[in-house]
């Protein structure tokens, strides 16, 4: 390689490394030492093994058991409703532009307007639901949706609501792409709708299906905001996922080296997803 | 190809009404609670009964500087974004070099990581470098989580351009930096826009990162002040319900109206979901 196009490279590349190295780099080292770290008798913190991670270990079985429920049970109903919505905007009628600029609507929203708005929804005085089901009979007293029983339950729905645009918009521009003339060749061969949907629609909705999971798994588990906004954790730690663990383990204990604990254990989670995501993208790209 | 028949629009019909009332309903609710005055918040109301637009009026006048503070906070990281972006989207698309690999799964590991693992380690390094409340660091920080994203964006985008602009550019004696200004950034606008239009909306957007770096009310972007309404010991809903609709004007606005420009970006890959 020339020596000036190898200039070229290194000068075009290099704010993109100092930046991304000051923003994620260090911080992220830090994340790898502190996590053995104590910082109980100096700030700057004493090797102490595996304490953090036995302090927060009792937390962990259950943690892990809501930000599961929480990744899977808000990620997999956005993909079918999101599914669903692109299937009907797939063809022409009227109200069409409509329906798909509503249903992008939520997308726009920041994470923290999500967790207010649901808020009044869930409300027990005037919370929309709650007085539908009233007017309706119902039920008579209102339904605490924030409270101990439902609260995880209603922070999944406002995530759904969030989520469903992104699937929607992926399987909608991946539907335009499908040739046409497999559908025509399909009706000529006395296929139904069933059967169409079966076997062309699905098939071809295989890789965008594959990349859409990952990349939402990967955005919902962290989630801060709507949980933060809506519950902050509670109520008796009924949605405190592992984001929740390291914002509180950072600001109401405060202590850098189990928030760097349930970090880490984060991380390596995320590292795992990226490397398989990549190895798929890589394959498709190759194919 | 097939016309529907009658049952089949039916379905259709009922099906797109539960999605888009799904949609509404949160916003719905929260402009029913915004048109409402205090004393009568607690009211059940299915449809408005008032309409106090005074609650707009308050909570304008609460907010508006921390609107400006997020603009301010998106229109800087999204020019620097875009400034940091170009040229190395450009040699990752059009140059083969050794650690091209590396740097592009770098580039995924960025942006698959939420701010909250980094933020605990980030706020020390911040408050030991004495950047804490600087609107300097807050603009760096946002830059930094934002730039995986426009370069995957444009690095698509360069790839198709044909190598022979940059030998015609060569013959005609433009330097690099010429090359990019006056040949490739010209052509680039969709693609460049693209990128700015997602930094922008998520900067607008960001919660988590202001909420770690800054403590000063003043310096507080508009979504650090509709948490500072939500967390309120009494919390009043009026002024929040009308805070958050202000609040969602800009974002929405700009997904309305480059739809086109969202929805490429979106299947680009390269998107938050």
């Amino acid at each position: 390689m020339k020596r000036s196009q190898r200039r070229k490279i290194i000068l075009s590349l290099l704010p993109l490394v100092l930046i991304l190295c000051f923003v994620y780099g260090y911080p992220l080292l830090r994340v790898c030492t502190s996590a053995f770290l104590g910082f109980t008798g100096s700030a700057k913190g004493q090797f102490v093994g595996l304490k953090n991670f036995i302090l927060i270990k009792n937390d962990i079985p259950k943690t892990v058991m809501i930000t599961l429920i929480w990744t899977f049970g808000s990620v997999i109903p956005a993909m079918v409703f999101g599914l669903m919505i692109a299937m009907i905007c797939k063809e022409n009628f009227r109200g069409k532009k409509a329906v798909v600029a509503i249903n992008l609507l939520p997308y726009a929203i920041p994470l923290i307007i999500v967790a207010s708005c649901w808020r009044f929804v869930y409300n027990p005085d005037f919370g929309i639901i709650n007085v539908l089901l009233k007017k309706l009979g119902l039920v008579e007293n209102s339904i605490t949706f924030l409270g101990i029983d439902m609260a995880l339950f209603s922070v999944i729905l406002a995530r759904v609501w969030r989520a469903m645009p992104f699937a929607f918009m992926n399987y909608y521009s991946a539907l335009t792409t499908i040739p046409q003339e497999q559908y025509e060749q399909a009706c000529i061969d006395g296929a139904g709708t069933i059967q169409r949907f079966w076997y062309i629609t699905i098939p071809n909705l295989k890789a965008i299906t594959g990349s859409t999971f990952i990349v939402l798994i990967v955005w919902t588990f962290l989630v801060f905001d709507i949980i933060f906004g809506m519950t902050g954790g509670g109520p008796v730690n009924a949605t405190k996922t592992i984001s929740m663990h390291i914002y509180q383990e950072m600001f109401s204990m405060k202590n850098l080296g189990t928030a760097s604990a349930w970090s880490l254990i984060a991380i390596l989670v995320l590292v795992v997803i990226t490397i398989i995501y990549w190895k798929i993208m890589n394959k498709e790209e190759k194919a | 190809m097939n016309k529907k028949t009658l049952p089949g629009k039916i379905v259709r019909a009922v099906l797109c009404v539960i999605f888009c009332v799904f949609a509404i309903t949160p916003i719905y609710t929260a402009l029913i609670v915004s048109l409402t005055p205090y004393s009568n918040i607690l009211e059940p109301q299915l449809f408005p009964h008032y309409l106090e637009f005074k609650n707009f009026i308050d909570a304008f006048q609460l907010i508006w500087r921390n609107v400006l503070n997020s603009f301010l906070y998106a229109c800087c990281a999204t020019a620097m974004t875009t400034l940091v972006a170009v040229p190395a989207a450009y040699v990752l698309a059009k140059y083969r070099f050794q650690y091209r690999q590396a740097m592009m799964f770098i580039l995924l590991m960025t942006q698959m990581m939420a701010g909250i693992v980094i933020l605990p380690t980030l706020y020390r390094m911040f408050q030991s470098l004495g950047l804490l409340n600087s609107r300097g660091g807050m603009i760096l920080v946002l830059t930094g989580i934002n730039l995986a994203l426009v370069v995957t964006i444009l690095h698509g985008y360069f790839s198709t351009l044909p190598i022979e602009l940059e030998e015609a550019a060569a013959l005609d004696g433009c330097s690099y930096v010429q090359l990019l200004l006056r040949v490739i950034l010209p052509i680039s606008g969709p693609g460049i826009a693209v990128g700015a239009i997602f930094v922008f909306v998520n900067s607008y957007n960001e919660f988590v990162v202001p909420l770690f770096l800054l403590t000063e009310a003043n310096k507080y972007p508009l979504t650090l002040t509709v948490y500072s309404l939500l967390s309120d010991t009494t919390i009043r809903w009026h002024i929040m319900a009308a805070a958050s609709l202000i609040g969602i004007i800009p974002p929405v606005f700009i997904f309305t109206f480059f739809q086109k420009y969202i929805i490429q970006g979106i299947t680009s890959g390269a998107v938050k979901g």
